[in-house]
């Protein structure tokens, strides 16, 4: 985007646990001030690729650079530098909020500790819980609190992985908010994540399943990228349909969206000819742009066969 | 909806299939199931004993006789005493106890022999740590049935009588820094073990569990922290917590229990801090280590934790104690072992040898039986032990060596004061033998060498036979002032193993000696070292002069009444044959060919003073002076106001002889 270099710049990197290939040679760049999107399904090797970023894991192959330092040799040099939040949440329950967080700036080593928990904490809204044991928190206290905790020693790259799981979505709103108010002051955030709605406030994505990048780029690249057309068929009493439409030869995925169906398919002129004789009353049939759900559920498919 | 409260057994079971399928999936929860028990078994079943033994012992034996050493090699071969040490002192003694490096310290008084033969019950001091007083119960059971046991192998024969219900020996018992062998002094100091390891381990480790299994580690691993930071940093406070325990402790023992608290409590709390090692070791297995190894890392050193927690359930021989360091236990002990020490009471007549017995230089056969007995070095550590051979020949062996103990210190009195035998002895002998310069002749239980003395220039080889150290001395030294004699040799040896080649004597004697051995191994080892038709002789005289005069009453007087007094008192239990009846059992031995008795007679220039000196050269006098009794009682100051009367004036003494001889087959 600019003449910077990239936060993240690694090619082929590689982990095995035992026989299996858990990350296989997947290379990304990602550049300053950038959301990126990082989607795949349960299993494919996400929270491997990101705990190798931040030096948890050694790769076994590959290599390449996180902040400027190497990412197989330099980890003690990334981590002063990145904030990680992990799946599961792993601040100290039975500390409370405020000594939760004082106790990251000392671990990082914040300078003026008091200050940055004040402004960490004033930043976050997470004032009126400041003495509240973690514990007790909400699920978005909780991740309000671990994004506090993993930015107090002010990062330059947040690895956040799943941050929002299980977070209601005004919660993961306010969350995202966050995130792009970091990303306006020049901090790179690697987010993964299953929610759509999510992928689509990210920068770039990239959509890796079994250690394989399978796509990358913005929400309409990866889109335009699988040419998939998916037509809509509205009207009563769609369950019956619905065997009928996935016999259909063009037809790869239907799928029921409340009172509609969505057929997609890769062949469009085909797939319109195919559905044109459901187009009778009260039926009704018409295009519409492929979603992002709709292109990844197509690329787990290619990815399987 | 009464479905709601009742039993289901479907559910039951799906619950119990559960739990089986996520028992075989968790590989640590199977194989604690499976290598705990066993970790125990080793470790319970090999390092815990509720009976220990080998309890490290030092012995300080101021006697160093056959008996002593048979003392220590009973308490050895009980297995609960592993002889570690001989000691010089007794500061030594306490110095060893103090300090931990033994559990016992064995007394033994000087002369413990001489008075385990005279029937005077000598004292063994048994000095024993008791802090654990339970570790040291059964030893000192083991011990008292060595006392009680070890000498009926020795005090057989003329001996059986010391064999009485409250045995040869007393001993005594110390019980060193917790006489009243309160058990608390011990398990309440312990208590600080189990606390200061099991508590302490269990709460760290459960920290550091803690922290991975609620997914904080991560949290903590993705810090620029480094893993000594977090071991340390979660050890400390642990440790601190460890110290805050033991003043806990310190001060309920005081307060609850009364323990003493003694020493240097800066100290306990120094060596306390290495000794918290099994926090380490279950805090260290973690981020240094790979994750899949941390659990199974982790389980011995938590047993092995928990095992030694228990050190105190239990007592375990050596292990360290807390008294020894200088912490709790070590109570006053009023009783010093010099309080037990043996010291002899009533009159000492004669000085006993002038210094310890260092050692016998025996006969090859006594050697043996004393190498077994002991190894060279008074370490008492010698892997062989002694088997109680139940022989006449050790039998005879010992209760000779235990007459010659008897004469332990009489030896002055005794060259002085009794007579040589007369020089036609000698000429009668060698008729018999059939040679005028018999080869080589052997005096057995030649005491003081005075019936050795006579054959120098009469027989080739001459040797004395003598089993009493101060004896032999005293005649090596009369003889060496005698012209020729360097050609005669004193060797130690009893009547039934002189050590002399077999068939190697032309004629033995046995002077004044006879009616102290035992006949039937006596009579076997005359016949083995007699040439075929070698001469013995018994030659004894009768230990009253005849000189006339009031002063030979007082002596006869004397004699009838210790010889009453014997018969009272029974000072020692040591028994004489009569002399009268040699020949009878010589016959009877059937080792000899010929038999008969003569008589012979000699003059020798006596004195009151030597009358006086006979006296006391008597063992039966000995003996009940030493028990206690008064000369008055014994008849001995009546003998010394006569003799006095007789003035410096020489007499002449007669001695009268009977020499009962033998002569065994021809080949």
């Amino acid at each position: 985007m600019n003449g910077e270099p990239p936060v993240i710049d690694v090619t082929g990197l590689t982990k095995v646990f035992g026989k299996k290939t858990v990350v296989d040679h997947l290379d990304m760049r990602v550049s300053r001030g950038e959301i990126y999107g990082f989607l795949g399904p349960n299993g494919s090797g996400k929270t491997t690729f990101i705990r190798m970023l931040c030096g948890l894991l050694r790769p076994d192959d590959g290599q390449g650079t996180c902040l400027g330092f190497d990412v197989r040799t330099e980890a003690d040099r990334i981590k002063p530098l990145v904030g990680y939040m992990s799946q599961r949440f792993s601040l100290y329950e039975d500390l409370s909020v405020w000594e939760n967080l004082g106790f990251i700036a000392r671990m990082y080593g914040v300078a003026d500790k008091a200050a940055a928990v004040e402004r960490t904490i004033e930043r976050l809204r997470l004032a009126r819980f400041r003495d509240q044991l973690a514990g007790t928190l909400s699920g978005g206290w909780k991740q309000r609190l671990a994004l506090a905790a993993c930015m107090i020693h002010q990062p330059r790259l947040l690895l956040l992985d799943e941050p929002t799981a299980g977070v209601d979505p005004m919660a993961r709103r306010d969350f995202w908010d966050e995130v792009h108010r970091l990303a306006g002051e020049g901090i790179t955030a690697l987010i993964s994540t299953h929610y759509m709605d999510e992928a689509e406030r990210c920068h770039r994505l990239a959509y890796i399943a079994y250690g394989h990048l399978l796509a990358r780029g913005t929400v309409a690249e990866i889109v335009a990228g699988e040419g998939l057309a998916t037509f809509e068929i509205a009207g009563p009493d769609l369950y019956g349909l619905m065997d009928r439409v996935k016999a259909l030869p063009g037809v790869e995925q239907v799928v029921a969206f409340g009172v509609t169906l969505h057929v997609s398919g890769r062949d469009a002129a085909a797939l319109e000819a195919d559905l044109a004789p459901l187009s009778v009353a009260p039926l009704t049939v018409r295009r519409i742009p492929s979603n992002l759900e709709e292109v990844f559920i197509s690329l787990m498919r290619k990815a399987v066969s | 909806m009464s479905v709601v409260f009742s039993f289901s057994p479907r559910r039951f079971v799906a619950i119990i299939v559960k739990e089986f399928v996520q028992m075989r999936r968790d590989r640590v929860t199977f194989g604690m199931m499976v290598g705990i028990p066993l970790l125990q078994l080793v470790l319970f079943g090999y390092a815990i004993n509720s009976d220990p033994k080998h309890l490290p012992t030092a012995i300080l034996d101021n006697d160093r006789s056959v008996f002593s050493r048979d003392m220590a090699m009973a308490m050895k071969n009980s297995l609960y005493f592993d002889f570690v040490t001989p000691l010089a002192t007794e500061a030594q003694a306490d110095e060893f106890l103090r300090l931990g490096r033994v559990q016992f310290v064995v007394t033994i008084p000087p002369d413990f022999g001489r008075d385990l033969i005279r029937g005077k019950r000598p004292a063994v001091l048994l000095s024993a740590d008791a802090t654990d007083p339970s570790a040291t119960s059964n030893a000192v059971a083991a011990v008292e049935q060595a006392v009680g046991s070890v000498f009926n192998r020795d005090l057989t024969g003329p001996l059986a009588p010391l064999r009485s219900s409250d045995g040869p020996v007393e001993l005594r018992m110390h019980a060193r820094f917790n006489p009243e062998a309160v058990t608390q002094y011990n398990i309440v100091p312990g208590l600080m073990g189990v606390v200061l390891t099991m508590t302490l381990v269990i709460i760290t480790s459960l920290a550091i569990t803690r922290e991975r299994e609620r997914g904080t580690m991560e949290n903590l691993l993705i810090t620029p922290v480094k893993p000594i930071e977090v071991l340390l940093g979660k050890i400390l406070p642990y440790m601190v917590v460890g110290y805050l325990q033991m003043v806990l402790i310190i001060v309920a023992a005081r307060i609850l229990f009364h323990v003493p608290v003694l020493g240097s409590l800066t100290l306990l709390f120094l060596v306390r801090f290495p000794s918290s090692w099994p926090i380490w070791g279950s805090a260290s297995p973690f981020p240094p280590w790979p994750r899949t190894s941390c659990k199974p890392c982790r389980w011995p050193f938590l047993l092995s934790a928990v095992h030694l927690a228990f050190r105190f359930h239990v007592p375990l021989s050596g292990h360290a104690r807390l008294g020894a360091m200088g912490g709790v236990g070590a109570a006053a002990d009023p009783l010093s072992a010099r309080g037990a020490r043996y010291r002899p009471q009533g009159q000492r007549l004669f000085r006993h040898c002038p210094e310890p017995v260092a050692d016998l230089p025996v006969s090859p056969r006594l050697a043996r039986h004393r190498a077994s007995a002991l190894p060279a070095d008074p370490g008492l550590d010698g892997r062989s032990r002694l088997r109680p051979s139940r022989s006449d020949r050790r039998i005879a062996m010992v209760s000779t060596l235990v007459s010659a103990l008897r004469f332990d210190g009489l030896a002055d009195g005794y060259d002085n004061s009794r007579p040589a035998p007369p020089a036609a002895v000698i000429d009668v002998l060698c008729r018999y033998a059939g040679m005028a310069r018999p080869t080589r002749v052997a005096d057995i239980g030649c005491g003081t060498g005075l019936s050795t003395r006579i054959w120098i220039g009469r027989a080739g080889a001459i040797v004395g036979v003598e089993p009493c150290d101060d004896m032999r001395r005293r005649a090596r030294q009369s003889t060496d002032a005698v012209p020729g004699g360097e050609t005669v040799r004193f060797v130690a040896g009893t009547s039934a193993a002189t050590g002399l080649a077999p068939a190697s004597v032309d004629i033995a004697t046995c002077s004044q000696s006879l009616h102290w051995m035992e006949p039937e191994p006596a009579f076997a080892e005359l016949a083995r070292i007699l040439r075929p038709g070698g001469v013995f002789a018994a030659i004894d005289a009768d230990m009253t002069p005849s000189f006339g005069g009031p002063a030979e009453a007082a002596f006869f007087a004397l004699r009838r009444r210790t010889k009453a007094l014997e018969a009272q008192h029974r000072p020692t239990a040591v028994r004489r044959w009569d002399k009268a009846g040699h020949l009878a059992r010589m016959e009877a031995s059937g080792r000899f060919a010929f038999t008969r008795e003569l008589l012979a007679h000699q003059i020798e220039p006596g004195s009151g003073l030597r009358l006086v000196g006979l006296a006391l050269s008597l063992g039966s006098l000995a003996a009940l002076l030493d028990h206690g009794l008064s000369e008055e009682e014994c008849g001995l100051a009546d003998l010394r106001r006569e003799a006095a009367a007789m003035g410096d004036t020489p007499v002449p003494f007669h001695w009268s002889y009977r020499v009962r001889l033998g002569v065994t087959p021809q080949a």
